[in-house]
Order: structure tokens, then sequence, then C-alpha cells
């Protein structure tokens, strides 16, 4: 059997989700079904004095639940401090008091307006400079939710003593994931327990958060995941909160419940990427070395602390860049403030923090009065270099492979040189940037979470993968297949790939941080390969054919199963104390190049070429793998050019899909994109991570672009056309 | 809202324009509330941002867009009639449009995804009264005249005379569009259409462009208009959230034909007003001439044009370029 790994095999899901036959969470009807609705505070902050129903409507067939139905009052991510419904304290605009069911949608839309809220509204921290200056305190007792400290070296004190020292402050704004499926999930009790259905990313997290709430064992949580639309990070923590709701409203009708939201509920309620500000002072020799450098990383969590530490964390580690430091500080720190909480998105940090780091290098670049990749590629961290966290790259390493393959394809030293083309009344400039993503889970976090897959014979040669990394329209189910194929020695077509359920699959971990492929996969790979090696034994034990044999194991459950946990590579060492080592595994590297024109008239700036050159180790699937790098890309376009979330007292402005603009096929780029190969010895056929990577450096190299245009120098993202109109009337040219 | 919460409002199509002009007038007489539902593509997506409302409060929604007196698009001689039912779809799709309004037909292709097209009407963009409607930008340099009706009769208002303020208009509480008339400029007129959003389609215009010439012994002197028509009165409303209202509002580029040209069209929609002071563009040198540099292309204090309006000469000259 020819191997399939590295062939574009076609998307096992794309035939269902194109002819509209797959079933996602809102084609799902059960018999009695009621729908389910959320009532939501209106005020950032304030205290909850109660929660009033209309004495004058007609209440009979409708279900109320409020926070006195819920067990225990507390969603169970890394702290307990978000409420399932809010009880006393008000902590955002979207914050959930009560909850409605109602077999009629009508008269639960009708329902809806006769709940009255009585709040007390308190002043509200909204941002950053709010929560530091700490006159309302809301999160005791310095509105801090989580601080680290990261030293390499001397620390950043050395910065000053360096022959150039540059300075600079880069900002980012929050970012809506708009996946095309909003948030939804369906739920019943039974004699087993609960069981919930719905659009989410992370099977497992949800029957903790279940499990934790309702009191619940293991096996009296059933969670499945439907068809789902989209992720992005979207559905990693917050489908559970849904899934609690859609519970307890099941709980107390009998009734099965849906509940499904909107656009506009689901923009405005769930998580959005962290704003962040990073002030960065570094020091370098007046040839471009670079020695010292002292980060400052500030994040906001929004107002509970779901994944925010994690998210920081990543920053942090992804703050000084694919780039060679004697001395390092960073500081980061996540405060609280009034908002809906931030949470994952596609990168998790590291886009902040990369933005801020590349911006910086094309400041130093233009301080020393050199050309900008001449700068990075002096300081590229090579192989047997040591990371700011002192970790010493010991493989796997294609970044300078990256940058030539970029730099090549673009022509990117002689546009670069030849200046700003202006041609009327448009200025075309061409920007760059290089950067890491570390895949898997950071530091010891994949020794903890002991992830485990299962492989199964079945008859007819054939084999199912049994796993919770779930299929969010990244391709996890054709590679899985593909990966388990080459190893059992079978055709794609042989392997089935079960729904992800907690009833039936191991827990894998979630599927986040870019580790489906490059940990899960190398488990899948490993499980399949030892029930290979079982039908070779048992057809040489029993002298049958190989056929038989794989017919005779999967016959018998005690041998038809390979269930498999994941060990982590020898001689990774991490400490979360200092936070030092090997914070990841391996790396993806990369280095973009974008083209662009900026029209002086109406400050529209079109991406006019794109150019990606991704290390991922080891290509699994080509197309899936190009279609990561250019809709991570396209995502990145999107967080630079066009997604403004705008804000009022803590109320988000757009909150749908007319005003909260996300790029379309026709804002697209001409992509091209260039897979490196430098294997990782530990990822399945040498894969790593690709996930998240291209969302990383998409901003800053279209950043540089406009730059290079126009002359503007723009340390904030997102850049909309008035946002080029207002630096150019500051006068923020070079 | 969707479609599905339309139940939620007391409803009613009446059967022909009297019956509807009828129902107008009795609410308006009791003062109640009535919303003329059209495409509604701007109102049922507006309820979401609407403070709600209680049940007793609810407007009746009267369905009109299939109202035969509201359809249809006429050409008599040089003047062009369309219906208030008219769909952008159907606006662009027409050939006397296609012919004779080429302008329109130019700008309902940008109106929108398809969708809204098949369902949105230029009258409902007339009566929504948002200051980003692309089909009042365009309809503005054509001069066009609205037809209004009521139980007392019609009335003629010139578009320069509809609008009072930040979406409010003369029209009556009893009255609604019935069509709108455009006295077309000779077949082959050049004109530009340009809109700018934050995407490159289906976004909400930031500033749009119409602009039209009508050629006369050899030379053509243009009519144009920019939309909003003017800023401090249109773009300062609280109401309006969307980003870039600042940087538009912080200068007001006077519309094309106020240059103090004696080619002024006398088909010009606007009054001629003096260019601001030191409204003078930026001269060629200093915008034209970096490439090469690396000194930037807006040197600090340089004076910068926004949305280049203010370089009059020059951009009528490249919009009537484009269109030839």
């Amino acid at each position: 059997m020819a191997p399939s790994v590295g062939k574009s095999v076609p998307r096992v899901d794309g035939p269902a989700k194109v002819a509209g036959s797959a079933r996602y969470v809102d084609d799902l009807v059960l018999p009695g079904m009621l729908h389910g609705a959320t009532v939501r505070s209106d005020v950032a902050r304030g205290r909850l004095l109660g929660v009033d129903l209309d004495p004058a409507f007609d209440w009979s067939g409708i279900t109320v639940v409020t926070a006195d139905d819920v067990p225990v009052n507390a969603v169970p991510i890394i702290e307990t401090d978000q409420p399932v419904l809010a009880k006393d304290e008000i902590r955002h605009a979207y914050e959930p008091v009560a909850l409605l069911a109602c077999e009629d949608r009508l008269r639960l839309e009708k329902a809806l307006r006769h709940v009255t809220l009585r709040v007390e509204p308190l002043p509200p921290v909204l941002t950053i400079d709010d929560a530091l200056a700490a006159r309302e305190v809301i999160r005791p007792p310095d509105n801090v939710f989580k601080r680290y400290l990261m030293t390499k070296g001397r620390g950043g004190a050395a910065v000053d003593g360096c022959e150039v020292v540059v300075r600079g402050v880069y900002e980012s704004g929050a970012q809506e994931h708009v996946y095309i499926e909003p948030n939804g999930m369906i739920a019943f009790w039974d004699d087993d327990g609960a069981h919930v259905e719905g659009s989410l990313q992370c099977p497992y997290y949800v029957q903790k958060g279940v499990k934790g709430v309702f009191g619940l064992p293991d096996d009296g949580v059933d969670v499945t995941q439907a068809v789902t639309g989209g992720g992005f990070g979207g559905k990693e923590e917050y489908p559970t909160l849904l899934a609690l709701h859609a519970l307890l409203l099941a709980k107390k009708s009998g009734r099965p419940v849906k509940l499904i939201y909107g656009r506009q509920e689901d923009v405005e309620a769930s998580t959005k990427r962290h704003p962040s500000r990073v002030e960065i002072a570094s020091g370098c020799d007046r040839d471009g070395t670079l020695r010292s450098v002292s980060i400052r990383v500030l994040f906001d969590g929004g107002a509970y602390v779901t994944l925010t530490p994690v998210v920081l964390s990543r920053g942090a580690l992804h703050a000084c860049g694919a780039y060679r430091w004697e001395d390092v500080t960073v500081e980061a720190i996540a405060v609280a403030t009034n908002t809906p909480p931030n949470g994952a998105f596609r990168g998790f940090g590291a886009p902040q923090t990369v933005w801020a780091i590349e911006r910086h290098m094309d400041r130093v670049a233009r301080t020393l009065g050199i050309d900008p990749m001449e700068l990075r590629r002096k300081n590229l961290l090579r192989l047997g270099d040591t990371t700011a966290t002192g970790q010493t790259l010991k493989e796997s390493v294609g970044v300078q492979e990256c940058v030539e393959k970029a730099m090549a394809a673009s022509g990117f030293t002689q546009k670069r040189a030849r200046g700003p083309v202006v041609t009327g009344r448009v200025a075309r400039g061409i920007g760059a940037s290089v950067f890491l993503h570390g895949a898997g889970f950071t530091g010891s976090g994949e020794k903890y979470l002991k992830g485990r897959v299962a492989v199964d014979l079945l008859p007819g040669s054939r084999a199912r993968v049994r796993t919770a990394s779930t299929d969010i329209g990244q391709g996890t189910e054709t590679v899985f297949r593909q990966i388990a194929a080459d190893a059992l020695g079978v055709a794609v077509d042989a392997v089935d790939f079960a729904v992800p359920s907690t009833r039936h699959v191991p827990d894998s971990g979630p599927t986040v941080a870019s580790r489906t492929v490059m940990v899960v996969g190398s488990i899948v790979e490993k499980a399949a390969s030892a029930l290979r090696v079982r039908v070779g034994e048992e057809a040489t034990v029993s002298g049958v054919s190989r056929e038989a044999a794989w017919d005779r194991l999967a016959a018998d459950p005690g041998r038809a199963t390979a269930l498999v946990q994941y060990e982590p590579p020898p001689g990774v060492v991490w400490d979360d104390a200092t936070y030092s080592g090997d914070a990841y595994p391996a790396y993806g590297w990369a280095c973009d190049v974008a083209e662009v024109e900026v029209d002086l008239d109406t400050f529209e700036t079109k991406v006019t070429g794109f150019w990606a050159a991704v290390d991922v180790g080891r290509v699994v699937n080509p197309i899936l793998c190009a279609g990561q790098v250019e809709g991570g890309t396209l995502q990145a376009i999107g967080w630079a050019l066009t997604e403004k979330l705008v804000t009022r007292d803590g109320k988000i402005l757009n909150p749908r899909m007319t005003n909260y603009i996300v790029p379309t096929s026709l804002d697209a780029p001409p992509f091209t994109t260039i897979l490196v190969e430098a294997p990782y010895s530990r990822g399945p056929g040498g894969a790593k991570g690709v996930g998240e990577l291209p969302m990383d450096g998409g901003a800053p190299a279209v950043a540089a672009a406009i730059e290079h245009a126009t002359g503007l120098v723009l340390d904030r993202v997102p850049l909309l056309p008035e946002d080029l109109f207002e630096a150019s009337l500051k006068g923020d040219a070079r | 809202m969707s479609v599905a919460g339309l139940a939620l409002h007391p409803f009613t199509a009446p059967r022909n324009l009297p019956e509807a002009l009828g129902l107008l007038a009795e609410r308006a007489a009791r003062n109640e509330k009535t919303v003329l539902l059209a495409g509604g593509t701007d109102w049922f997506v507006e309820r979401h941002v609407a403070p709600p409302e209680t049940e007793g409060t609810l407007p009746l929604v009267v369905d009109v867009s299939r109202l035969e007196g509201l359809r249809g698009v006429s050409l008599d001689g040089d003047t062009l009639r369309v219906g208030a039912g008219v769909t952008y779809l159907e606006l662009r799709k027409d050939p006397r449009v296609v012919a004779r309004g080429p302008l329109l037909a130019a700008m309902a292709r940008d109106v929108g995804a398809l969708q809204i097209q098949a369902r949105g009407t230029l009258a409902g963009n007339l009566a929504s009264g948002s200051p980003a409607a692309d089909g009042v930008c365009a309809l503005a340099a054509l001069d066009a005249t609205l037809l209004l009706r009521s139980v007392r009769g019609a009335r003629r208002v010139p578009l320069s005379g509809f609008y009072t303020g930040y979406r409010k208009s003369v029209l009556a509480p009893d009255e609604l569009i019935e069509a709108i008339e455009i006295a077309l400029p000779p077949a082959g007129s050049p004109f530009a259409w340009r809109k700018v959003g934050t995407r490159q389609a289906q976004a909400i215009s930031k500033v749009a462009l119409a602009a039209l010439a009508v050629v006369e012994n050899g030379r053509a002197p243009a009519s144009a208009s920019a939309w909003p028509p003017s800023r401090r009165r249109w773009l300062s409303s609280p109401r309006r959230g969307r980003s870039g209202c600042r940087a538009r509002s912080r200068r007001s580029p006077p519309p094309i034909s106020s240059a103090p040209s004696s080619r002024t069209s006398p088909r010009s929609t606007t009054s001629a007003r003096p260019p601001p002071t030191g409204a003078t563009s930026p001269s060629r040198s200093s915008r034209g001439s970096s490439r090469g540099s690396r000194s930037g292309i807006f040197p600090a204090g340089a004076g910068l044009t926004p949305f280049g309006l203010r370089a009059t000469g020059r951009l009528q000259w490249r919009l009537l370029r484009a269109s030839e």
C-alpha cells in the first residue's frame, strides 16, 4: 500500500458539508424539545438586587432558571470565579442572569421582554489602564489575574548600556472568531445522567464542567460533538457554559432543551482575543547584533479568569520572537476588566507579542538605517542556540530556509530597495515578518495531560480511530485516517473516525495549541503501528493469512484495540517556578511577506500579494496544510485591516456581521504558500503543529508594507482607512 | 430579528395603494406608529439594536412590497421613473436603466450582497435616511425628485429638499414615497461611481462619490455628489457608532461642484460654497515624486487631503477618465 501521508487526500467530511446533509446542532430535533434563551445584564458592573417576572404575563409552559437552581454555581476552568448564572454581582454587560425555555419560540421571545433585572450599577473598569490604576478593585487586591517574570542572562538591565537603544509601544485590539456556525447545544437527562451534544472543540472540557456543577461521576455525563462549523479557539472553553445552561433548563423542565445563539448574541457574549499593549526596550550593537531586551506585556483578561493565565504565558514565551538575545526580561501581566471574558483564539497570546516584537524589529532597523530583513537574518535563532527561556534548540529549525524562500519568491530585496512605488494616487510597498510558534502545550502540559488514543481493528481489514480530537473544519478526520492507514498498511478509506463522544473515545486532550497532528497524531501512529505488529504476529503464530488474522483479532474484544498514552519526549525539562527550560517540544517557523497598495485619497489598503514560507516539520496533507496557512493568514489580515470591535461603556457597538467586518474572498490576496520540512523526530513522520502559526505573522508584515508604501509608522492594529488617515494627520511619518 | 420574529409585531398587507394610504392616514390621525416594510433589509437588522419595545407599543408593520402602484420602471422621453418598490436587482437589470442611467446601475451593483439587492429598494434607502446610503448619493448626483403621496394628494420634492437632519425628512406620517423621478442627462454622459468601505465589497460606505458630467460644446462641466453632504450635520450625531466618523468630521471637504469654477454645472445638487481656508491642494511634487525616496509620502504638516476631495480639478479629471 502506497503511503498516503504527503498526499492531498480529499477531506472526508467535505461532501456532506458541501451538499448540506451534515447535521449541525441546530439540525437536531428531539421529541418534546424546548427552546432555551438567556436573560443577560445590560450594565457592565453592578449589584444584582433581583430578577422580576411580570405577574401580568402568562408564564405557563415556560421554564425559568436562576442562580438558585444551580447546584454548584461556579464554572470549573482554571479557577472557579465565573458563576454559571450571576447571583449577586454583575461583572460584564452580557452576564447571564436567568434562563428561559419554552416549546414555542415566539412565546419565548415575548417572555424575554417580561423579565426585569433590578441592578444597582457600579462604576466599571473598562481598560488595561483603568485596571492597573485600581481606583475600582474588581479582582482583589490589584485587579491582576496573573503575572509572570521571565529572565535570562543579566535580565533587561543590560539594555541601557548597549550602543543603540530603541523603545516602542505596540497595541492590538480585540478580535471576534466569526466561526460560520454560532455556539449551540442540545441537552437532556435520563437514568444514565446528563447528555449534551453541540458545537465544541473539547468534549472532555465540557464533561469536566458538567461533573463539577452537577456533582456527577465520569459515566454520568455524556458529551458528544455535533458537526461543528469552525472554532478557532472560540469553542474551547466557552461551550461549557452553554452546556451547563441547556442542562439546567432540561433538568428543571424535564424536557430536552436546545440552546442556539444568534450571531449577535454570540458576538456579544462569547470570548474574544485579548486586547494588548506591549512595551519593548531593546539594545543592540551598531552593526545590528541584538544584545538585550526588556519587555512588558499587558493583556486585558475581561471579567473572569477563564484561560487567561495560559494565554498570557504563551504571549510571554513568544515575546522575544525568533531571535537570539543574551539578556532578557519579560514581565507579563493580565488584568481584570468589566468586559466579557477574553479567551482562546488561534495563536493564543502569541499574535499580540509577535506583532509587537516584529514591529519593534522594523523600528530597530529604521533606527540603524539597515534593511529590516538584514537585521532579522543576522539575529535569527539557529540550531544549538538557546531561546529566552534557556531552551537549547536541538532539532527542526527551518527558519533560515523559510526566510530565504519567502524572500526569493516575493522578490523582497529588489522591491524593498526600489522604495515605495507611487502610481497616480496609489502607493505600493512591501513588508515582512519572521516568527515562530510553539507546538503543543506549554512546558509540562502534555506530561500532566497524558493524552490517550484508541485504534480498533474491525472485520474486513478495516480499522477505527477513537480520539477526543475534534474536526472543527481543519481536517483532523482526514489526516488521522491518513496517519493510521499508513501505520496499518491499509487504504485511507479502510479507516473510520469515531464521532468524538466522552462515552466511547478516550481523553486525548483538548483540540487546541496546534497539538492535534503533532501530539495526538503521534499517538494515533503508535497505536496503529502496535496493531499492525499484532496482526503480523497473529498471522505467523496461527499460520493464517494477514486478512484472516485481522478478522480473528477484530472478533476478540481483548485484542481488537490498542489504547496508547502519550509519552513526553525524554530530556524535556521545564520549571514553572522560574519560567525556564524547554517551553515547547518543537516550534513551527515561518516568514511572511506582504505587498500592499494604499490609496492615498481614501486610505484603503489592499493586500495585493502574500508569500508565506512555513516550516511544519512534515506535510501530512498538502492542500489541508496550505489551507491552514492561507486561512490563518487571512484571519491575521482581518485582524490587521478590517476587524475593529467598537465598545462604549462595556457594550459592543458593532456585534453584527454588517458592522464587524471580516475579510471576504475579494479581500484575500493571491497567496504563495511554500511548505518547508525540517522534521521533528517525535511528530508523526516528522510533523509539527501548523494551526496557529499563520495567525502570528500576517499583521506585522502588512503594517510593515503600509509603512514602506506611505511612510506612516503604525504601531496599533487594526488599521482601518480612518486609522491611517488619523496617523497621517498626526504626522507619524518617519 | 429574523423574518421569524416578524410575528411579534402586528402586521398587515394592504391590497392596493389607496388602501395603504387610507391606513396610513387613519394611524397618523391617531398618532400611532407605523412601519412601511419593503425589502426590510434595514429595518430587520436594526431591530437588534433598537431599544426593546413592549408589546403594547409595537408599531404596525405594513407590507408595501407587493403593491402594484409602487412597482415598475418607466421611461418617458428623458424622464426615468423608478417605482418605490423596485429592488436594486430589478434596477440594475433593467435595460432602460443600464442604457440611460448607468450611474444607478453601477451603484445598485455595489449595494450589499446579491440577497440584499434582491430585496432592498431605493425608496427604502431614501426613507431610512442613513448617511451611508449608496442610493441617495447616486440620486443626489442625478438631481432626483421624489414623488410623495398621501390621501391628501401627491407632491414632488427635490432630493435636495427632502432631508431635514439625521434620519429626518419632510415625509409626513401619512405619506409614502411612491416613485423617484429623474430627468436624465443625454445618453452617453460620462459618469463615475465609487464607494469606500472597510472591505472590497459588502461593507457599509464610509464615503461614496457619484459624479456625472454633461458635455456642452465639447467641454464637460461636472456635477458630483459626495455623501454624506454635510459632515457636521450628519456625522456628529451620537447615534452613529461606526468608527471613522471622527476622521471624516474633522474637516469638511466641499463637494466637487463647489469649486469656484465657471464650469460649475447648473445641475449641481449642492449650493456653491467657498472651499475651506487653506484648502490648497498639496503640490504634485510633494505627493507624486516619492518614488525611490525614503522620506515618506506624508511629510508632517503637509495639509493632507481627506479622501482627496479637495483636489477637485484633478479628481474630476480622474473620475471622468475612469468612465470613458
